[in-house]
């Protein structure tokens, strides 16, 4: 359920060269329903098709809202489908010919703004259920509307974000090694630079960061936010790269970067998922669904103890998360909103988190003891549940453009190269420039 | 009635004889050609007229922009240049030795050995290896910090080569996976061929004094002229349409590297299609790599075409 999921990188990839299959698979529905949306028993057959893990398979929710309605039959298809590589671009072709969209879809964040922005194609869940609001904090809420203010979409999970560090190599480099410690030292940038400072001094031989991708986008979230909440592109579709936010996210960046704390590994590369288990990196911004869906598997039992938690720099900050929509194509639309609601109300939203560790989006769920009292062992027994809490209740809201995802794929390949070496840290600006250009002229009102 | 038929039979058995004759072959070979119709030049055309409009995912209804798409691609889109320049750098480094090895394995393989039959299927092993395991596998061999090379490099006291980081190193990662999943396809298709020369020739060049090396130059190469052409044509096609093996070397990533250093043609088209959802830019790409393609193909029929039969 985010960009390249919590299932091992290495998954995510089989799953992109197996696109064409899946993909067929996916645009055929697979559902044994006839054209009215019955199954031969004279049931409403729901389909509900997602991407990554939404968990309400491992949960056991299609079996428990099965028993509440006799007369539903709910099917859930794409369990593990890599949202980019296959399920974005089929859910787009159906949306857009009126045919093979799930009665009930999952949608990630990252494309929200652009699938959400026809309301044409979106069932109004605002008739019946705006009082749902109050589940959600607010920008959760409200990104979960089409421009005209349509409520499109119910929001999941979010992924709130912490920094995991590796207490081993933090020690080695005489950095402090307790979680309250360290949140304190680095409640600030300018502190967070500091120690990142200190650690190059002690010169480990072991990068500090793992990469400067991660950082930009919780640097880059965080100014954002205390800001207009615009990223790299504005309402309109122009580029906002000299604003503050992106000036101030980049600039830091590449100050690390000349400072050598930052490694080169990128992100979700196999080299990335090998420093994980040698120990190749200390520290990097951790989305909630990161240390058990990502680290623990990466970094294998040799490991355990050795990696902590602690609450990230600045205001905290949220990387992935998701909404539940029913397309206007659907036969039961109603079915499928009432499906959609009680999928993600606050109670399965615990459950959710119980069985796969997705981050409740709703401040009820989030404050329920088996969530906000969870701990995870592999992580030095980090208060997860609180520290993930905390960091989206800070967060402020961001306006997600229609282009940010190519913009931000191009930012990113750009900081990348300034790390390999690629591009000298003086030309990255005027880089990321045309990179962002050519992105919009692509995407947008060029060609 | 009966005499009339009989009287009328003959005539008609004619026609119908004359029409079995002439449209029963073509009925039979129809299937292939319809459904090439279909899934084939129905899409190219579907795509042609695609390239010639601004079209977008989600925007605006196309609207005729002639070739303009063609245009941005060539003048404006510096990658797409590059990509054909990497395209065809990525081709030469892995088909040249590729077909070269397969033709020194396939005349090993030609002598007399134990267990032939193992030994042609250790060769072919590599093909049916799933594309993405091989990806992820040498993804991790030419590692820059736990890579295998860079290991031997170390030990040996040389530098770490960050393969990713520049064109010609990631060209070398790249080609290496191509070759050991194609060499042996190829190997074994020269094989075959090597089988159905006459034992005579060789009878008598060795009567004649030629050594195996004069034997395999002026008998094997020769003789091998059709199934080279053959090898030659389907390796310019596949590596013209490289995509999944450069795609796996930046982990699932359609730009190549940071600076699209391995960024194939087949990957722009990918990119700007998933990416932007711009389906007029992208099937103006696949138009231009098509052309490519066909002049690639032209060119290396030319050149194997030099091989002479009697040299």
């Amino acid at each position: 359920m985010h960009l390249l999921n919590r299932q091992h990188g290495r998954i995510a990839l089989a799953a992109t060269a197996a696109g064409a299959l899946a993909l067929t698979a996916a645009a055929c529905g697979g559902s044994g329903a006839d054209d009215d949306g019955l199954t031969e028993d004279g049931k409403i057959e729901l389909v509900v098709s997602l991407f990554g893990t939404f968990g309400y398979t491992e949960a056991g929710l299609e079996a428990e809202y099965e028993a509440l309605h006799d007369d539903i039959d709910v099917v859930i298809e794409g369990d593990g489908v890599n949202w980019d590589a296959e399920y974005r671009p089929t859910l787009e072709t159906a949306l857009e010919t009126g045919s093979g969209a799930g009665d009930v879809v999952g949608i990630e964040e990252q494309g929200v703004v652009q699938l959400f922005s026809n309301s044409e194609h979106w069932y109004d869940l605002g008739k019946d259920y705006s009082d749902r609001a109050s589940d959600y904090v607010d920008w959760k809420w409200a990104l979960g509307q089409s421009p005209d203010g349509t409520q499109v979409g119910f929001g999941t999970d979010v992924g709130g974000m912490g920094m995991c560090y590796r207490k081993d190599l933090f020690e080695a480099a005489g950095l402090p090694t307790d979680r309250e410690e360290l949140a304190a030292a680095w409640s600030t940038w300018d502190g967070f630079k500091a120690l990142a400072q200190q650690y190059v001094d002690a010169d480990t031989g072991v990068a500090f960061l793992d990469g400067p991708t991660q950082l930009q986008n919780m640097l880059l979230g965080q100014l954002a936010g205390q800001g207009d909440g615009q990223m790299y592109v504005d309402a309109d579709g122009n580029l906002t790269l000299d604003s503050p936010a992106v000036q101030e996210s980049v600039g830091t960046i590449l100050e690390l970067h000349e400072m050598g704390a930052i490694g080169n590994f990128v992100s979700w590369s196999e080299e990335w998922i090998a420093a994980q288990a040698e120990g190749g990196f200390a520290v990097m911004p951790c989305p909630g669904w990161m240390p058990s869906g990502v680290i623990e598997p990466n970094s294998g039992p040799d490991n355990a103890g050795k990696w902590d938690m602690a609450a990230a720099p600045g205001v905290g900050g949220n990387w992935g998360g998701s909404w539940l929509a029913v397309p206007a194509q659907s036969q039961h639309p109603e079915e499928a909103a009432e499906l959609a609601a009680w999928l993600s109300a606050p109670e399965q939203q615990v459950k959710v988190f119980e069985a796969v560790g997705n981050f409740p989006s709703s401040p009820a769920a989030q404050a329920d003891p088996k969530v906000a009292d969870s701990t995870n062992a592999y992580f030095s027994d980090a208060p997860t549940g609180q520290i993930l809490a905390a960091s989206v209740q800070n967060f402020p809201p961001l306006t997600y453009s229609y282009y940010h995802p190519p913009v931000k794929g191009a930012v990113e390949t750009v900081l990348n190269g300034v790390v390999d070496g690629t591009f000298a840290p003086e030309d990255a600006f005027t880089e990321i420039q045309s990179a962002a250009e050519e992105a919009i002229e692509l995407a947008g009102s060029g060609l | 009635m009966t005499t009339e038929t009989a009287a009328r039979s003959p005539k008609w058995r004619l026609w119908a004889s004359k029409a079995d004759i002439k449209a029963t072959p073509y009925a039979l070979v129809s299937p292939y050609f319809i459904l090439f119709a279909i899934f084939g030049v129905f899409p190219m055309g579907y795509t042609l007229y695609a390239s010639l409009h601004a079209w977008k995912l989600g925007g605006a209804d196309p609207a005729f922009v002639g070739l303009d798409n063609y245009k941005f691609l060539l003048f404006e889109y510096d990658r797409f240049n590059w990509s054909v320049f990497n395209t065809l750098g990525m081709f030469l480094l892995a088909t040249v030795p590729q077909l070269v090895c397969a033709m020194l394995v396939a005349n090993a393989l030609n002598k007399r050995l134990r267990r032939p039959m193992l030994w042609r299927m250790l060769i072919l092993a590599p093909i049916v290896t799933s594309v993405v395991a091989v990806g992820v596998i040498f993804a991790r061999i030419w590692g820059q910090e736990y890579g295998m090379v860079n290991g031997f490099l170390e030990l040996i006291g040389m530098e770490k080569i960050d393969w990713q980081a520049e064109r010609w190193s990631s060209w070398i990662a790249i080609s290496s996976m191509v070759d050991w999943r194609w060499m042996g396809y190829n190997s074994l298709i020269f094989l075959a061929a090597m089988q159905t020369i006459p034992r005579n020739l060789y009878e008598a060049a060795t009567v004649d004094g030629a050594t195996p090396r004069q034997q395999f130059w002026k008998i094997t190469v020769p003789q091998l002229k059709p199934v080279l052409i053959f090898t030659v044509f389907v390796s310019s096609v596949g590596g013209m349409t490289l995509f999944v093996e450069p795609m796996m070397f930046d982990s699932g990533r359609l730009l190549g590297g940071t600076d699209g250093q391995y960024q194939t043609t087949a990957m722009v088209l990918v990119d700007i299609l998933r990416t932007h959802g711009n389906y007029g830019v992208s099937a103006a790409a696949g138009w231009l790599l098509f052309l490519v393609i066909g002049v690639v193909a032209a060119i290396n029929f030319l050149i194997v075409n030099r091989i002479q039969g009697n040299k």
